[in-house]
């Protein structure tokens, strides 16, 4: 018996259609139609499958209960058994509805449960027209069954029924007519009147039957229909779902009232409100500030009435605020949508204060480059006419001197300008090192105690004839006690101290430089305060923190005219800085400035307080005295000279001449092995950076051979560290170019004097090394 | 194949279960070891009126099975009537009884509905001795006397046990009485339960 309804609910569209995208709809919808036909058929059948395992129950029921009533028993006389009429309809019943529950348990919506269920049912029918005495209204039992199996909406089981019904009628009407015709004779076509009445019957219910077939199928294809339209407004929806769960902006949704009808995820992390908090509720008064509310709610109006506004399909730099109240600036992008007839409105929210905040950010980079680099071209012309300034003078001076007709007065003048040009070259190569030294974070400070007063007292020793040379007074007092010591880097407090007053000097044009001294900071931490007051001529105020700047000067006519690199506050305040404390500035323009320098002190547990500055002896200076021939001497010296410039060496051998050395020479550190193993040398002036063998190597390598001869490095390498290295390598003293020449000599002096209190066998230095030497050359 | 096997067993069962019923319905248990006087008895206590035909109903009190003896006989009188059949046979229910039946055998339903049929009078048999005298076994069975008290018809009038319907049986009975036509030779055998202990079963 085959199945009048495939089973398709196992296939792919289980709990819902999916459509392919290319296959055609049409007849896609076709087998949707189909297969939801036969679908809503079996859960049909198997719904009046269950009904009739009901039906049959009662039905036995009843039949039994009939049986008993009716015919309990049969009598022999007065004894009595059980009619068989009740044996009928309990085992015949039971047949029956057996057949029908087991078939409804197992084999629901089938074809064959239907037409079990369909024969069991009529055969009922002519079990009561049995146990009812062949009424002739037990056979609308017949019709009534009949009209319950159409419920199948299946036409085939109608004429199973139909059939056994015949079948049933024309084996009693030609064997037992009387049983349910009741007659005993009856025509032969009797049993054809009887089926031609259920016919009749069929007739009406099979076009039921088939108008509900198609009011079923008609429903089916609308539904097929629904489910694609489903499927396509799911995956338009599953889409969009998508876009507004994935979107790396805020996607916010309002209806032409205002009310939020989407908010996805991204919103909820920027402005802090749940998607389920704000759905519903008036956009304005959750993201937009207070103050743009109203305008936002007419602007919203009149789009919703006109269809046309300057904020649509374009995008706008607004602000916003989020759950916190926080103000942000975001971008939006922001356009219309329909549906069912009614506007609403979409837009991308975007949070860009991160750009905002990066463009401010580049803004000010660019404005700083833009600035630094100005500075810096403009401290390179500085610097250029710095250097350019003295060289002219060298040079110029030089030249005259070459020249005929100089009287010596006017020699010694000219020897005065180069040297002082010379100086302040160096002066300016020292401060750009030193800011070097800053800017790479490599300014190394040494703590040690020091004499504050000392230090004070000498500064101005230096610089107070350069005071009185522009007619300025430059005295200190003390404004508190002052410790006799404290632990600092006394040499650059010195250099910071130094450039404040020479700076203090050098801008003011008449009155008076004043150091002020005092002890500040706190118990814990103790600072020591110099203030230089001037009465100069001011700083601007918004210039005040500028003059500290590297590479930036507050008026670079001024700087030029009054001279200075403009490096020197920047490089205080870092030594400033790194002492512990720091220089800070107040100033009144054309009334004066005054620097203060605040350094840490140490600990002054234990240490004694000064209430007044204390006199100094002073060192003899050698600026001001005439610095052409060191007086002391080194006679009979023998000195060699490792130099590969062709002018430091004459100049070397220049100075040592006129002192007495006697001097040798050669240009790099492998001839200098040569010539040590071959004469004997008192002292080795070594440059350190030279071809084929540079002086390290060459330093060290005596060093290995056990030669003691001193050595002094020459080095151009005037960074700190350079002079480690130089004494690492072996090296027993430094000096950097250019080399002063009375230091020079009083270093050879110191060395050789220390020598000759413990003298080394000429010879024995060397005697080690000659065989390797010789070996190698 | 195993269903097909389950159907046909299943059909089978329905097939045999209803040929049974069916035989048992149309199934007679009289042994005709008495005979009906062809004349009435004069020693029966049953009452008869002179030139009055005498129509005697044998039923089992509690014979379900005679309830469509006694539809048969309703619509036969219903047919007498219609011939303007006058006098009615006299109508004897007799009841056919254990000894000392109790209440329920003699106000049984169907002798109930019985003592409904026109100038109706109930007989109390006790064992069966008027059953006996009649010829009478099977519940159901109508013996009729014509006013010379002739024995007319013997016989029961349903096509089959319990059924009701047209009948030969009730046909020939109605001809006997109301044409006054002598005995025809299709009477039908009574069908019901045995009015007078048998050794055999139903």
């Amino acid at each position: 018996m085959t199945e009048a309804y495939p089973d398709n609910m196992n296939s792919t569209h289980r709990g819902g259609h999916q459509l392919s995208p290319n296959t055609p709809k049409s007849s896609t919808i076709d087998e949707r139609a189909n297969e939801l036909y036969c679908r809503r058929q079996r859960q049909l059948c198997s719904r009046i499958d269950r009904m009739f395992a009901v039906l049959m129950v009662l039905q036995w029921l009843a039949a039994m209960a009939a049986a008993c009533w009716l015919t309990p028993l049969t009598w022999n006389g007065a004894a009595s058994s059980i009619h068989p009429h009740v044996w009928l309809a309990v085992l015949g019943g039971g047949a029956m509805t057996a057949a029908t529950l087991l078939l409804v348990l197992f084999r629901s919506g089938t074809a064959l449960a239907r037409h079990v269920i369909a024969i069991s049912q009529v055969a009922y029918s002519a079990l009561f027209i049995h146990l009812s005495g062949g009424r002739i209204e037990a056979h609308f039992h017949v019709f009534g069954s009949l009209a319950f199996l159409a419920a199948y909406r299946d036409w085939r089981i109608l004429i199973s029924a139909t059939v056994f019904v015949a079948v049933d009628h024309f084996l009693r009407g030609v064997f037992v007519p009387q049983s349910v015709y009741g007659v005993i004779t009856v025509e032969p076509w009797r049993w054809l009147e009887h089926a031609a009445w259920v016919l009749f019957e069929d007739a009406f219910l099979i076009l039921s039957i088939q108008r509900s077939a198609q009011d079923t199928k008609r429903v089916a294809a609308q539904t097929a229909k629904l489910e694609q339209q489903n499927n396509e407004l799911e995956l338009a929806f599953g889409k969009e779902r998508a876009i507004l769960q994935g979107a790396l902006d805020a996607i916010i949704q309002i209806d032409k009232f205002g009310r939020v009808t989407a908010w996805n995820p991204q919103a909820e992390q920027v402005f802090g409100w749940s998607a389920a908090e704000v759905v519903g509720q008036n956009l304005a008064d959750y993201i937009i500030p207070a103050e743009f509310r109203e305008a936002h709610r007419r602007g919203l109006a009149r789009l919703v009435e006109t269809g046309r506004g300057s904020s649509l399909n374009r995008r706008l730099d607004l602000e916003a605020i989020d759950r916190q109240g926080r103000r942000f600036p975001v971008e939006i992008a922001c356009t219309a949508t329909h549906q069912g007839g009614d506007v609403g409105f979409c837009a991308f929210v975007r949070d860009i204060s991160a750009r905002k905040q990066h463009e401010s950010d580049m803004q000010q980079a660019i404005e700083a480059a833009n600035a630094a680099n100005k500075a810096k071209s403009e401290f390179l012309a500085n610097m250029s006419h710095e250097i350019r300034t003295p060289l002219n003078a060298i040079l110029g001076f030089a030249e005259l001197l070459n020249a005929d007709g100089v009287s010596p007065a006017e020699s010694r003048q000219f020897i005065d300008t180069i040297q002082s040009s010379g100086r302040h070259l160096l002066t300016l190569i020292n401060d750009i090192l030193d800011l070097s030294k800053i800017e790479s974070g490599h300014l190394e400070v040494e703590f040690k105690p020091c004499s504050p007063n000392q230090i004070i007292e000498e500064t101005m020793s230096i610089l107070r004839v350069r005071a009185r040379e522009k007619g300025l007074t430059l005295e200190s007092r003390w404004a508190s006690p002052v410790p006799v010591t404290i632990v600092t880097d006394p040499v650059r407090f010195r250099q910071a101290l130094m450039n404040l007053v020479n700076n203090a000097i050098r801008f003011t044009e008449r009155g008076s430089v004043t150091l002020v001294v005092s002890l500040a900071g706190t118990q814990d931490r103790p600072q020591l305060v110099v203030e230089v007051v001037d009465t100069g001529i001011g700083i601007a105020a918004n210039d005040l923190e500028r003059v500290f700047m590297p590479f930036v000067q507050v008026d670079s006519s001024t700087t030029r005219r009054v001279g200075g690199t403009g490096l020197g506050l920047a490089i205080s305040r870092q030594i400033a800085r790194r002492l512990g404390g720091d220089i800070s500035v107040t100033s009144v323009v054309g009334r004066g400035s005054c620097f203060r320098l605040a350094i840490d002190t140490g600990s002054l547990e234990d240490v004694a307080m000064r209430e007044t500055p204390h006199q100094i002896p002073l060192l003899p200076r050698h600026e001001n005295s005439r610095p052409s021939v060191p007086q002391i001497r080194l006679d009979h010296t023998r000195i060699l000279i490792v130099e590969d410039g062709e002018v430091n060496r004459l100049l070397l051998t220049f100075v040592l001449n006129k002192v007495g050395a006697l001097t040798d020479w050669v240009e790099n550190g492998k001839d200098a092995l040569d010539r040590i193993a071959q004469k004997p040398f008192d002292v080795v002036l070594m440059d350190m950076q030279m071809p084929v063998m540079d002086g390290y190597t060459a330093t060290r390598t005596l060093r290995e051979r056990g030669c003691k001869i001193p050595i002094i490095a020459l080095t151009a390498h005037a960074m700190r560290g350079d002079e480690l290295k130089c004494l690492d390598a072996g090296c027993d003293s430094y000096l950097s170019k250019p080399i002063e020449a009375t230091l020079l000599v009083q270093t050879i002096a110191e060395l050789t004097t220390a020598r000759n209190k413990n003298p080394i066998p000429t010879g024995l230095a060397i005697s080690v090394p000659l065989a390797p030497m010789a070996a190698q050359s | 194949m195993l269903v097909a096997i389950a159907l046909a067993v299943w059909f089978g069962t329905l097939g045999v279960m209803f040929w049974n019923i069916t035989q048992y319905e149309f199934r007679t248990d009289a042994t005709h070891d008495h005979a009906t006087p062809l004349v009435w008895p004069e020693e029966s206590p049953i009452a008869v009126v002179p030139n009055r035909a005498t129509l005697l109903v044998f039923l089992h009190s509690k014979c379900p099975c005679s309830a469509a003896t006694v539809t048969e006989l309703e619509q036969l009188f219903d047919d007498l009537r219609m011939c303007a059949m006058d006098p009615l046979p006299l109508v004897q229910i007799v009841a056919v009884v254990p000894q000392h039946a109790d209440r329920s055998w003699l106000e049984s339903a169907v002798i109930r509905r019985a003592l409904h049929l026109p100038s109706a009078q109930l007989v109390i048999d006790e064992e069966g001795r008027e059953a006996r005298r009649f010829g009478a076994e099977i519940s159901g069975t109508v013996v009729y006397f014509d006013h010379r008290h002739h024995l007319q018809y013997c016989g029961g009038v349903t096509g089959a046990r319990g059924h009701v319907g047209n009948n030969t049986g009730r046909s020939s009975l109605f001809q006997i009485i109301a044409r006054r036509r002598s005995a025809l030779p299709d009477m039908r055998p009574a069908l019901g339960c045995q009015l007078i202990q048998t050794d055999c079963e139903n």
